[in-house]
């Protein structure tokens, strides 16, 4: 649905294809963004390029199965290009403030005998992200960020003149949740279309089952067509996901305002981007990069815990009471 | 060469509701290292793509190699919203 409504959107003349939600095509393309590849009638791949690029391919092409003349110009294909004019404010709720490095966690949209058919059907307008913070992955106890993002692709916002989002959680015995339930702003401005976002804590024993969450709210799309209520619920399980990616909009750490405290070592492993308590070249920050290796003090192409502590005190002891000078 | 040799495909990864702006600033994650996942992960030139199943617009399930029969494809990669 939520393709389709893009290919709509965007007026796009080429078929489009979805992946799995296992991500298998993305893992077996080691979660590449942007890539291109021609695969001839075998199968076979004949070219790949980890980057896409038209002049590039266009070549491919023409060595592959000759020049066309005229060849397709992008202006050909009449994409809409522009994003269509924002018609309600952003800015108007300040982004909640997290506590430390945070880690998205898997979710997935859930169903019950409640909300059949008509219901399920619903676009998701109102995305949910979900992350919890290192303290939890390492004690089970922390904090657990619920962030409820429009789709711009929808093109709706928040009216602010009918009930405001709310939201409630459903956990096993194993895993306490305060508070369990949540209910959005009443801001003064007609609409918006800032995420609406929670903290809540969590204790957990166990960590095997699932918590829901039902999430109700209106969604109000910009032309004025429609405002209609919607109750959507989520399947949430309390392990990293890496392949979440990030936020928009944010520039440190996942979850809220990005976030400034803590120790260096926590804000390196606030990298570990699949919770395996270890960050890997391909996670590390490419504008440092030039940093891993002396860091990644034996060489085996991950920082653990016990390295990031090192190098945040060798970090310490350089700067050696000086404020300021060059910092993560 | 004739335009109808060639299929050109856009490719979505279904993050669905969990991949707001994967595309964004992910630490370790900018263009570079996409690329050195990418140049390890991929088929390398004469290998087969994989055999997955994903689907349509439509959400009707599609074998990718089904895709390829016939004429060369052109398959983009990309991550919506």
């Amino acid at each position: 649905m939520h393709v389709r409504e893009a290919e709509r959107r965007l007026g796009s003349a080429i078929p489009w294809l979805c992946d799995n939600m296992a991500n298998d095509l993305k893992r077996a393309l080691g979660g590449a963004q942007n890539a291109e590849l021609v695969i001839d009638r075998e199968g076979l791949v004949v070219r790949r390029r980890a980057w896409s690029d038209p002049a590039e391919l266009r070549d491919d092409l023409a060595e592959l199965v000759g020049e066309v003349d005229p060849p397709t110009r992008v202006a050909d294909l009449d994409l809409k290009t522009a994003p269509p004019p924002r018609t309600v404010a952003i800015g108007v709720l300040p982004r909640l403030e997290v506590p430390g490095p945070m880690r998205a966690v898997k979710i997935e949209p859930f169903f019950d005998n409640q909300m059949q058919t008509p219901q399920s059907r619903i676009p998701y307008y109102a995305k949910l992200r979900a992350e919890v913070d290192l303290e939890f992955l390492d004690t089970g106890k922390g904090s657990l960020y619920l962030g409820f993002h429009l789709d711009p692709l929808y093109q709706v916002h928040w009216n602010n003149l009918t009930p405001p989002l709310e939201f409630h959680i459903d956990a096993p015995e194993t895993i306490r949740v305060h508070p369990s339930s949540g209910i959005g702003p009443a801001l003064k401005v007609a609409a918006d279309a800032d995420p609406r976002e929670f903290l809540v804590e969590l204790t957990a024993t166990g960590r095997d089952e699932p918590i829901d969450l039902t999430v109700r709210y209106f969604a109000c799309d910009d032309a004025g067509t429609f405002c209609v209520p919607v109750t959507q619920k989520y399947r949430i399980r309390l392990e990293p996901d890496p392949f979440a990616g990030r936020v928009s909009g944010r520039g440190g750490m996942p979850g809220g305002r990005p976030f400034r405290g803590g120790n260096l070592a926590d804000r390196i492993m606030g990298w570990d981007a699949d919770g395996d308590g270890r960050v890997v070249r391909e996670e590390f920050p490419d504008r440092m990069i030039d940093r891993f290796d002396r860091i990644d003090r034996n060489g085996d192409g991950a920082i653990t815990k016990k390295e990031a502590k090192r190098e945040a005190k060798r970090m310490r002891k350089d700067r050696g009471g000086r404020r300021g000078g060059r910092r993560f | 060469m004739s335009r109808g040799s060639i299929l050109l495909i856009l490719m979505v990864f279904a993050f669905g509701i969990t991949g707001f702006g994967l595309a964004q600033n992910r630490p370790g994650s900018g263009r570079s290292a996409s690329i050195d996942r990418f140049e390890a992960a991929a088929p390398a030139i004469g290998e087969p793509m994989p055999d997955l199943v994903i689907y349509d617009a439509g959400g009707k399930e599609v074998r990718l190699r089904d895709l390829f029969r016939d004429r060369y494809t052109v398959l983009v990669l990309g991550c919506l919203t």
